[in-house]
């Protein structure tokens, strides 16, 4: 293995194969910070241009662009509440707060320096797995799945203990939009309201550029003034502070950088719950939980090295079963297909060198990444400066016209708008937007999962509890539950006791 | 109840009360319109989610009687808000009808001047660079097509 690993290393440092990774990185950097485009799309339009390529070449290039754009999506989601990528909505909750307050540049030093660790961490436990890829992508089967999506979005609704009640009811009603479209038991239309364009349901991303970025922009709009609430004390320096906080955050690190690589890994699942479920855990092993969403460093470290992280997971079920673990990873099957690589648990043995040094390329894109990142992080910051009354208004325009761009249907500009004024509707009436994110990225796995999960029980529920690794999900639903639950109800009899009402 | 939590309250009914209301109509429409199987978890989510709903009703109600009405809204300026809301749905409906390239330069010099106080002069200069870099990007650099509007052939 590591003589393949030092060829690998060897293939990718040829000074034309490192050009395409340059490129590959600065375009994804690019459409990462854009709202809306993201790596799927820079890999969609890339496509075919790889298919005279080498495949080392192509694989380094395509390697850049993932390992890039999370770094520019993280940059947009600190610095506007926009996540240029769906996994970097997650770095909003707290990048953007600390934007507000002026650290701006702290924030974007501490994704510059746990993105690569993050990498990194995903590219050891990669190399070290692949030999057990096919034992742990079969731990999942329906049932595994139906549980781990009711876990996504029980930790996720639970999250925020002192509105506890307002997630459940967001988790529900996101639940109920994620099942527009498809059925996917009897392949009939629901809830679509006669329109052609929800018969796929409710598409993530302009729902996403929607509920974060424009609703934000409009409060923005709304209240006045700029990002960075003071302007006069928005410190354009702090990079430094924000490495050192990454460092000296290591646990952090290694935990959102553990769940990124196991979330990453079970196909369907995604990118973004695999961020959203680092924040939570990170929030909860926190001694002052509450204060996340209020400019907490660690709130920005966890989902960035899970962002990165999750792409060597997500590799695995996409070569070892074919089953891509994303969107972008679908495409990058297509560019696999392209060059006439089967996946199959044969990709291992077969295209080892290759393999190696797509995973080296992803290391290290997102290491350039953030080198340039951090050399721009200056001039980037000064957005928080600019008056809300210019900033908004062209944020939104050009998330629109992103937004547009993904799939070139007028109906994406129309859904995201409608999801930015209900986003904007739920900060003013207090409801929080995360849950409603996670229930539609999770709605269709759950739903499907239950489906045949009831099939292969034959109606028993008792499918849910016959696998050792149902049972660990059962029991970590009712954790999360219990955890945030039973302190609301002990609070709640207390006031009771006490004559008044919590 | 003190003044200051009646409008408080009054948010926060009004907006868990439309909540349910959305979810009463999703339910009924996939009552009367779906078969059994495909409406099975549908209605459970809504079943569930009804529940939660009333547990939320009683907090606002029972915070009404001790004084502690849970938080409903950030102050805001009604008209400033409808300014902002309907700069966009006006954004929306011209990007259908003309196009982007239309629409945006109008929808950038109007919500800069008009929302955001800024003199026309800097109004016009932010709208042009911001058309020419998207058309440059989309339309030139990646060969996307922007919008032309249904009513210029799109």
């Amino acid at each position: 293995m590591l003589t393949t690993l030092v060829q690998a290393a060897g293939d990718i440092a040829a000074w034309q194969t490192l050009a395409f990774l340059m490129f590959g990185v600065v375009v994804g950097l690019v459409f990462g910070v854009i709202p809306g485009l993201g790596g799927t799309t820079a890999l969609a339009i890339l496509l075919p241009l790889t298919f005279g390529m080498d495949v080392i070449d192509a694989f380094a290039m395509c390697g850049g662009i993932m390992g890039a754009v999370a770094m520019g999506g993280s940059i947009s989601a600190i610095l506007l509440n926009a996540p240029g990528t769906a996994p970097s909505a997650a770095t909003c909750l707290d990048g953007y707060p600390m934007a507000q307050q002026g650290r701006a540049a702290e924030a974007i030093g501490a994704v510059a320096m746990a993105s690569p660790l993050g990498g990194l961490f995903g590219m050891i436990t990669l190399l070290l797995v692949f030999p057990l890829a096919r034992d742990i992508v079969l731990l999942f089967g329906p049932p595994e799945f139906f549980l781990l999506a009711v876990f996504g979005l029980v930790s996720i609704a639970v999250a925020d203990a002192a509105n506890l009640l307002r997630g459940l009811i967001v988790a529900g009603v996101g639940l109920m939009l994620a099942f527009v479209g498809y059925d996917p038991v009897n392949g009939g239309v629901r809830f679509a309201l006669g329109s052609d364009y929800l018969w796929d349901g409710i598409p993530l991303v302009p729902a996403l550029v929607g509920l974060f970025g424009m609703a934000e922009m409009i409060a923005l709009s709304v209240h006045g003034g700029s990002v960075a609430a003071d302007t006069g004390s928005a410190r354009l320096s702090g990079v430094m502070t924000g490495i050192r906080s990454t460092l000296r955050h290591w646990r952090v690190v290694i935990r959102g950088s553990i769940v990124g690589t196991l979330i990453g890994a079970v196909p369907g699942v995604g990118g973004t719950v695999a961020t959203f479920i680092a924040y939570t855990t990170a929030r909860k092993a926190d001694p002052h939980p509450e204060t996340f969403g209020t400019g907490r460093i660690e709130g920005v470290i966890a989902p960035e090295a899970s962002n990165n992280a999750k792409d060597s997971g997500a590799l695995l079920p996409t070569l070892a079963f074919g089953i891509p673990g994303s969107a972008e990873m679908a495409v990058f099957l297509g560019i696999l297909v392209l060059h006439g690589m089967q996946p199959g648990p044969m990709m291992f043995v077969e295209h080892q060198r290759e393999i190696y040094g797509l995973v080296i390329a992803l290391t290290l894109a997102a290491i350039i990444a953030s080198v340039i990142g951090l050399t721009f992080v200056r001039s980037l910051a000064w957005i928080t400066r600019v008056p809300g009354g210019v900033l908004a208004p062209t944020v939104i325009a050009v998330s629109l016209v992103g937004t547009f761009a993904i799939d070139s249907r007028p109906g994406d500009v129309v859904l995201a708008a409608v999801f930015g004024v209900l986003g904007y509707l739920m900060l003013r009436f207090d409801y929080p937007r995360l849950p409603l994110v996670i229930a539609l990225v999770l709605g269709e796995t759950a739903e499907r999962g239950f489906h045949q999960a009831m099939i292969i029980g034959r109606g028993s529920w008792s499918v849910f509890v016959q696998s050792p690794t149902s049972v660990v999900l059962v029991a970590l639903i009712a954790v999360s539950l219990g955890w945030s639950a039973v302190p609301m109800l002990r609070r709640s009899l207390a006031a009771r006791r006490s004559g008044g009402i919590s | 109840v003190s003044a200051g939590n009646a409008p408080s309250r009054r948010s926060a009914l009004t907006a868990a009360a439309t909540i349910l209301a959305f979810v009463i109509a999703y339910m009924a429409t996939g009552y009367l319109t779906l078969d059994p199987a495909s409406r099975a978890v549908p209605l459970l989510a809504g079943v569930v989610t009804v529940g939660l709903l009333l547990l939320e009703l009683m907090r606002i109600g029972r915070a009404a009687d001790s004084n502690a009405a849970p938080s409903a809204s950030r102050a805001t300026a009604p008209s400033r808000e409808w300014r902002v809301i309907a700069s966009i749905v006006a954004l929306v409906a011209g990007f259908y009808l003309v196009g982007i390239v239309i629409v945006l330069p109008l929808y950038l010099t109007a919500s800069i001047r008009l929302i955001g106080g800024k003199s026309l002069r800097l109004a016009l200069a932010i709208a042009a660079a911001t058309t020419a870099a998207i058309y440059a990007a989309f339309e030139l650099a990646l060969s996307l097509r922007l919008f032309p509007g249904i009513l210029l052939g799109g």
